[in-house]
């Protein structure tokens, strides 16, 4: 288990995932009439949580090679319904399309920006990034430590 | 969950810079897409801030007729800016009622709008008394003889780089009803 990085990860998840978006549109938005806060905090929880059980397991394992798939299944959630760090928190109503409708100097108006192209690449940077976590040999670092910690008994 | 699962993969030892070699590769892959994303995104974001879209008034064209009513207008694009780039399929897809909601006309205007340029986009509305039986006719005649407003329902989308924008609104016009 990676200890570290999963509170390090818990921090992050935390902090973008929840306390920056509540600080950001309640400013923005005090009312809630363009943001929908109950799937900002559902997205936002779902991030927290995903994003810190990922951090739990070690780079070079298969297991973590599998959480990370099911990772990129969620971005590719949040890139349909929106308000996580991925999609700047503003609502979705398809995947890669951001959707936003209201009133403005009395005059309704939707906007739809369709940006699917950019979130498939994204997606896939993700997986090149955790295919690459998996097969990159450690270095003389790691395997140092590594070798440290299986010579006074602890588990890996 | 077993030890091997959880702990280090056991690749050959041979494999060990065939492995080195393919991190690298997948590394410069990560530092071009993600190079490639953040300043083509920034690009387009500063390119498209610069386009404007201003409608023109609307008026009543070339004087009462028994025989046809037109209605016209222009949008101005203006995407003039050195650093632009072609806006695909412009579309300005409209309906148009009179302030009683009786509708007037719908129509859908596509154009390509070229770089480095400002690009008029012109709304011509024919009512044409062919189109219409003669009580429709006169309802419209009517409508819009008694209308001081028209109420414009209008959908415009282009396409800009690898994004599309779509914007609906509802707007209102002065209109100088027929004489």
């Amino acid at each position: 288990m990676n200890w570290i990085t999963f509170i390090r990860n818990i921090i992050i998840g935390a902090l973008f995932g929840l306390l920056v978006p509540y600080l950001i549109f309640r400013y923005l938005d005090s009312e809630g009439l363009v943001f929908n806060y109950e799937m900002m905090i559902l997205n936002g929880s779902l991030y927290l949580a995903i994003y810190s059980f990922f951090g739990l397991f070690k780079k070079e394992t298969a297991l973590r090679f599998i959480m990370g798939c099911l990772y990129i299944g969620f971005i590719i959630y949040f890139y349909t319904s929106g308000y996580t760090i991925y999609t700047f928190y503003l609502p979705h109503c398809g995947f890669g399309v951001l959707c936003l409708g209201g009133e403005w100097e009395g005059v309704k108006f939707s906007l739809s920006y369709i940006y699917w192209y950019t979130a498939v690449i994204v997606v896939s940077l993700k997986g090149v990034s955790i295919l690459r976590q998996l097969i990159k040999p450690p270095d003389e670092k790691s395997k140092i430590k590594r070798a440290a910690r299986q010579k006074v008994g602890l588990k890996e | 969950m077993s030890h091997k699962t959880l702990g280090p993969l056991d690749f050959k030892k041979e494999t060990h810079h065939f492995r080195k070699f393919l991190s690298i590769v997948l590394l410069l892959i990560l530092i071009g897409g993600y190079s490639f994303l953040i300043i083509y995104n920034l690009y387009i974001s500063f390119a498209t801030s610069e386009i404007r879209v201003e409608p023109s008034e609307f008026e009543q064209e070339g004087g009462y007729s028994n025989e046809t009513i037109a209605i016209g207008g222009e949008f101005l694009v203006d995407n003039d800016h050195w650093y632009s780039i072609d806006i695909r399929d412009f579309t300005i897809d409209y309906e148009v009622f009179t302030d009683d909601d009786v509708k007037i006309a719908s129509k859908k205007t596509t154009q390509q709008i070229p770089k480095q340029e400002k690009t008029k986009i012109k709304i011509e509305i024919g009512l044409d008394k062919d189109d219409y039986t003669l009580d429709e006719f006169k309802d419209l005649a009517e409508a819009l003889n008694q209308t001081k407003s028209l109420l414009w329902e209008i959908e415009v989308s282009f396409k800009y780089g690898l994004y599309e924008v779509i914007v609906n609104a509802e707007l209102e016009s002065d209109f100088e009803g027929i004489a």
